[in-house]
């Protein structure tokens, strides 16, 4: 089917661009980064990872569907009539064609012919420009278990156990590696942001590197209001400045093993972090943009918390060097389409790649120089079945694509989109995508990209796991 | 007729005349041949439920042989009146009634003559609660109490019942031969004197299950009558955790003050015992202290004392959701601008958190049901469960946990609730023979093994796939929950049909079978049964269980002994668990943390924090602040794989700058020392709950006793930093930075300071040397003293300490 690797060329994409007329990127609004420049956004200090967690199990092979085709032995025609009930759509090939047609933008040609949903023409765009790379067969946990494959995916560990729940994540040991932090801007960190402990026991781990900044323009810690003589009558300033003091001594006299020393130093970090970020955001201000998709009420976005996120995310990278931030962390719910699936993350799909929605936003308000710094992973825990359940979804299968967003990333196709070999299979209880390369390959070379030899610091085992033959993900970043 | 007192209601249906009050026996006479009402061959009681168990007091007439006379509860047996000599009657009588037993609402006691000559009768029908002062027997005439069991008094558990254990107190034990005890028939020793006149302290004692008896028998009496007599202070199912192998269980002098509290904070919030309580547990053999700690019941009056300001009558209220909701949007205790919050469908989660925080009922109750609902079995109001179904599925969990059913029941009950079928949408799963087609979806299938078994198909993924868990999909057919035009809702129970389920027998786990019967309720029924002993769930369930409510540092050594516990359980019995591992050295261990997530550390700090009921009621957003912090009850963050976690809240900075700001920014919630709502008054009186040390509330001691209060550690972490400044939040009007040098303000002290600094080590002892005057006559006197102990518990609150526990 697909080519096992397809690197389009980048001359090819502007051609591209110019025959589809998105002559800049997404958005559309090619001065906007010009604009960004000259703001007071940090220089990064090297390349930074943001990954993207979508739980649930998002069904990528929703998004990017093979092309239809009339022939009845082609992958293209058995994938619709496979998952026709998934599409909410009718039996009849027609209605497949039709919602190829309407639904989907074209991209690719032959065997290699696939769809991006039209509710996601950042996508679109980032990939007619060359900057996406659509990972394929990638595996992680083999469990189909939701809980056990998200703490895989987080630790980027496939021997991590279902009761293996305090273990160092990939991004957490990566900033480790990088000298640098993780940030998280949801609203808990995932365990992906947990670094390893330095005593080398793998049961533990260490959240120096970690920062959370889940609300970027409410960082900073109550401090008295009054000064001088008035400061004794205030009550509230009373208690800030006990508090103060008290973490202040804390800081030097807490044990570094005890379990109440990762809240002094939460405490210390807030307090470093809150001054020079409130400095720093008076001179950047919240693209108004994100104030209606993170509210509540007025928001477009299906999850409003996402919108908040990515004014997190904008915010955090333009303090990039107050945070000495390498590594990001996002996460996106409701991806487990049992029931309804177009109904379910087809709108999941627009929050993420929508017009004037979280990435795209999020892209148009950042300057050139972080544009070219930062890559996107969106991945989550498994992928789904072949075949539709019976209930208009589909149900927990393992393998999926993982997909690398950036101005760095080798745009195409790595790995068989759509494997001729599935054709027997579609049609077959619980049959689901056959994992042929780990995750310890993609995220490997994700690190490898943010600085050459940490992949395996990060995924030691990264050697003794497989890759799909021919994929060369050491070309994945330019 | 029907009469209500207290919330216990009697009605009799054969004498329309007869009246009864709670903790009274009546004596009138009911039979035939026997006093002067009708002649009936059956009699029937009826009472409405509290929650709680209860004993029955009857004597019975005439009654020839064993069996003659049955006794049933709601329509199970739960005894025979006793055998007595023709025309005799026998002495009075108690059979338990566990509350497990009981329905909500109303309640049926059965007397039917069932053999022997036609002459029958029964007398002295009464109904008396455990704990209750008049829930004494014996011949107790100088305390003007019952005198009418001078030689002996029995209880019965109930026939088909648990094994039950009650705590006694003797009264005017003079000599160590006066009184003896036996249990179905078998000597249990004697009590230790009494002294005249006066209760012992309390003695515990099992009762065999399925219709075991004890007996206390006064053994010098043989004329007039002794002054002796027992009282009734606590039932319960179980001392099962003492019979929970694989545990070691913690010896008297490891079981302290510290270890009592632990247990409370990590499974009852703190609830609100007293401190003597709590003094006395520790003084108990953890096996004792533990059943009286932690119990399904509606209410636990230790664990959760009602306060002598309330007077809502919560304590007689039924413990269910749906009960306490309508409480709270009805009663006159709650400001009338606050009761629509109960009634509303976003606020049921309110409800609950609410009830944790009032005095009178249970927390470890709220606890579990919490941890059941929104943890292990989760499901969300945000996924097209609705409200009456939510409340329905927390109420019919808790009901099989009261009832003490095996785990797998629970689990099983859980799953057949419309709820879950909302939550996971089988509830439109059809089954189509003709087609051979199953309308259906994968996903509970998976979940039940996985989640509420822990059953993850590790002992062959291909089988597990394509066999356990496509079969269990067609097994998940057939439950509607279809829209009722006349309720103008979906029902809160699915309806199990036939038509669509799938009819024939399927293969499940290996070696398995679930055989056609004819619905799906019953399959999941034996489906639980089997799965519970499955390897892989022996191995993953209990690990889960107790790393989800206490341990987030779960190791392989602590994970093996988890395991051998519960292997060892030929039945699995939560309660019998939690309440083993509670009193081991697997809990009370140095490498067991507990993170606090955001509704532990409100609830813990509320029930620290609100003395009465009245105060909870008028600070409901002040209640409920978890909210702020991401949480709701019912709407988990991570759907069915449950809510915040502690070590998520752990690492998040909003949740630690809320806390933090919480203790400043919104210093006033502490401080606050009386409101004026909706008719409703109140005024913070921490007098009432910080016990004076020789008459007096020195700084010192009410340094310790907050801190304990509030972080429950036995002071450990409360070290010469954490005291200096508390000391000086309670014995001076400023912080410790002015009070030693006003030109330091933002001076950081750090232990090298209070070693070396003569002047502020001084400071500080004098500081702790303060008195607070909490019980002084004048009103802005009081005020002040409280607002500065308002200013200690905000600092306290925001210290590390606050966020999470150590083991030990």
């Amino acid at each position: 089917m697909a080519a096992k690797t397809h690197s389009p060329d980048r001359r090819d994409f502007l051609k591209k661009a110019v025959a589809t007329g998105a002559l800049y990127t997404a958005g559309g609004l090619p001065m906007l980064s010009e604009i960004a420049e000259a703001s007071g956004y940090a220089t990064p200090s090297g390349p930074i990872v943001v990954n993207v967690t979508l739980l649930g199990g998002p069904d990528m092979r929703h998004l990017l569907p093979p092309a239809y085709t009339s022939s009845t032995s082609s992958y293209g025609y058995n994938f619709w009539r496979a998952r026709a009930r998934a599409f909410g759509i009718g039996s009849s090939p027609a209605a497949w064609q039709r919602r190829w047609n309407d639904r989907y933008y074209q991209r690719g040609s032959g065997a290699s012919r696939f769809g991006i949903l039209k509710s996601a023409p950042w996508l679109r765009d980032m990939w007619d420009d060359g900057n996406v790379a659509i990972v394929n067969n990638v595996i992680g946990s083999t469990s189909r278990d939701h809980e056990h494959s998200i703490m895989v995916m987080d630790q980027g560990n496939r021997k991590t156990g279902p009761n293996d729940l305090i273990r160092s994540g990939w991004g957490g040991r990566l900033a480790q590696a990088l000298d640098a932090n993780v940030v998280s801007v949801s609203h808990t960190p995932r365990p992906f942001c947990y670094g390893a402990h330095p005593s080398g026991d793998i049961t533990r781990i260490d959240t120096k590197s970690l920062v959370g900044a889940d609300d970027t323009r409410s960082f900073s810690l109550y401090k008295a209001q009054t000064s001088g003589s008035q400061a004794q009558w205030d009550d509230r300033g009373m208690l800030a400045r006990t508090l103060r003091s008290y973490y202040g001594g804390l800081k030097k006299d807490i044990d570094p093993d005890s379990i109440y020393a990762e809240f002094v130093e939460m405490e210390s970090k807030v307090r470093k972090f809150g001054r020079q970020i409130d400095q720093r955001l008076r001179s950047v201000s919240e693209p108004a943009r994100f104030r209606t998709l993170q509210h509540w009420e007025k928001s477009p976005m299906r999850h409003p918390g996402f919108g908040l996120q990515a004014r997190n995310l904008h915010d955090a990278l333009a303090c990039s060097d107050i945070l000495n931030m390498r590594v990001g962390s996002m996460e996106m719910g409701a991806w487990d389409s049992h029931e309804g699936q177009a109904e379910m993350i087809e709108p999941n799909f627009k929050d993420l790649f929508g017009n004037n929605m979280a990435f795209d936003t999020l892209w148009q308000n950042l300057p050139g120089k972080i544009r070219k710094r930062v890559v996107f992973c969106f991945q989550g825990e498994f992928g789904r079945q072949l075949m539709a359940n019976g209930e208009n979804g589909t149900d927990h299968g393992r393998a999926n694509s993982v997909i690398l967003i950036g101005q760095k990333v080798n745009g195409g196709i790595y790995g068989d989109m759509f494997p001729e070999g599935e054709i027997a299979r579609l049609n077959r209880p619980s049959a689901d995508i056959q994992g042929l390369t780990t995750i310890d390959h993609v995220y490997g070379a994700l690190c490898d990209w943010a600085q050459p030899g940490t992949g395996d610091i990060v995924f030691p085992n990264r050697d003794s796991s497989r890759v799909e033959a021919g994929v060369r993900l050491d070309r994945l970043f330019a | 007729m029907i009469a209500i007192v207290a919330g216990l209601t009697f009605s009799v249906a054969a004498n329309a005349a007869e009246k009864f009050k709670i903790n009274k026996v009546s004596t009138t006479k009911h039979g035939r041949n026997y006093g002067t009402g009708p002649k009936i061959d059956y009699l029937k009681v009826k009472f409405t439920g509290t929650g709680d168990d209860l004993l029955l007091h009857a004597q019975s007439y005439d009654i020839d042989s064993t069996g003659e006379v049955t006794i049933e509860l709601n329509g199970d047996l739960i005894g025979t009146l006793p055998t007595t000599a023709d025309n005799g009657k026998s002495e009075g009588t108690l059979w338990l009634l566990p509350a497990g037993m009981q329905k909500t609402g109303s309640n049926s006691i059965k007397f039917t003559r069932v053999g022997g000559d036609r002459t029958w009768g029964v007398t002295k029908l009464g109904m008396f609660e455990p704990g209750s002062s008049k829930t004494a027997f014996g011949y107790l005439k100088a305390i003007k109490g019952d005198i009418k069991h001078p030689r002996s008094v029995r209880i019965y558990t109930p026939l088909n019942g648990d094994q039950a254990h009650i705590g006694i107190k003797f009264f005017d034990v003079d000599t160590s031969n006066e009184v003896r005890v036996s249990i179905s028939g078998q000597s249990a020793g004697s009590p230790a004197i009494t002294g005249n006149n006066r209760f012992g302290n309390a003695s515990y004692y099992s009762i065999p299950s399925n219709g075991g008896w004890i007996e206390f028998t006064n053994a010098l009496v043989t004329g007039s009558p002794l002054a002796w007599g027992v009282k009734i202070t606590d039932t319960d199912r179980a001392y099962g955790a003492v019979s929970v192998g694989g545990f070691r269980r913690l010896s008297s002098s490891e079981w302290d003050e510290a270890a009592v509290r632990r247990v409370l904070h990590t499974f009852a919030w703190g609830g609100h015992p007293r401190h003597t309580t709590i003094t006395a547990w520790a003084n108990m053999p953890p096996e004792v202290a533990i059943v009286q700690m932690l119990n399904f019941k509606h209410h636990n009056s230790l664990l959760s004392r009602p306060h002598a300001q309330d007077r809502d009558g919560l304590s007689n209220q039924p413990n269910t959701l749906a009960s306490i909701r309508s409480y709270l949007s009805r009663s006159s205790q709650v400001p009338w601008s606050e009761r629509f919050l109960f009634r509303d469908d976003w606020a049921m989660g309110m409800a609950l958190a609410t009830s944790t925080n009032l005095r009178g009922l249970n927390p470890f109750r709220n606890r579990i049901g919490i941890w059941e609902t929104n943890y292990h079995m989760a499901t969300n109001l945000n996924a097209g469960v609705e409200d009456p179904q939510m409340e329905r599925y927390y109420d019919t969990v808790m009901k099989s946990l009261e009832k003490n059913e095996p785990y797998q029941k629970t689990m099983a009950a859980a799953a057949a609730s419309a709820a879950i079928a909302k939550q996971y949408a089988h509830h439109e799963s059809r089954y189509y023979p003709d087609e051979d087609f199953c309308e259906c979806n994968e996903d509970f299938a998976r979940e039940y093994y996985q989640l509420f078994f822990g059953i993850l198909g590790e002992y062959n993924p291909e089988y597990h796939e394509t066999t356990v868990v496509k079969n269990m999909a067609r097994v998940l057919t057939g439950i509607e929950v279809v829209w009722n035009n006349s309720l103008q809702r979906e029902p809160t129970v699915p309806r199990f049909v036939s038509d669509y389920h799938y009819r024939g027998d399927l293969d499940l786990l290996p070696g398995s079978v679930s055989f056609d019967r004819g619905n799906a309720k019953y399959r999941l029924q034996d489906i639980s049964d089997v799965a519970i002993n499955h390897p892989e769930s022996l191995k993953n369930l209990p690990v889960k269980i107790i790393a989800g409510l206490a341990d987030d540092n779960m190791t392989d050594a602590k994970a093996s002994v988890i395991r051998n516990a519960w292997a060892s359980m030929s039945e699995k019995n939560l309660l019998d668990f939690i309440r083993a591992y509670a009193i081991s050295d697997t809990f009370h261990n140095a490498t067991r943390v507990k993170y606090w997530n955001s509704f532990d550390r409100t609830m813990i700090f509320n029930n620290a924090f609100y003395f009465t009921n009245r105060e909870v009621f008028t600070s409901t957003w002040q209640v409920n602040r978890y909210d702020d912090e991401g949480f709701k009850l019912f709407e988990p963050k991570h759907n069915v794989f449950g809510g915040q976690r502690g070590p998520e809240a752990a690492r998040s900075t909003d949740v630690f700058r809320n806390v933090y700001n919480g203790s400043s920014e919104d210093l006033w919630r502490f401080t606050r020392t009386r409101e004026y709502h909706s008719g409703l008054f109140w005024e913070k009186n921490w007098a009432s709950v910080i016990p004076k040390k020789n008459g007096r509330h020195k700084v010192k001691d009410v340094g310790e006793f907050l801190w304990n209060r509030f972080i429950g550690d036995g002071l450990k972490n409360f070290g010469p930093v954490e005291r200096a400044h508390v000391y000086a939040l309670l014995g001076s009007r400023f912080d410790l930075m002015q009070g030693v040098d006003p030109s330091s303000l933002n001076r950081i002290i750090s232990m090298a300071d209070m070693e070396t600094d003569a002047n502020l080590v001084n400071y500080v002892n004098k500081l702790s040397r303060q008195e607070l005057n909490l019980t002084s006559s004048s009103r802005s006197i009081r005020d002040n003293a409280n607002v500065k102990v308002g200013r200690a518990v905000a600092f306290i609150s925001a210290t590390p300490f606050a966020l999470a526990q150590e083991g030990l």
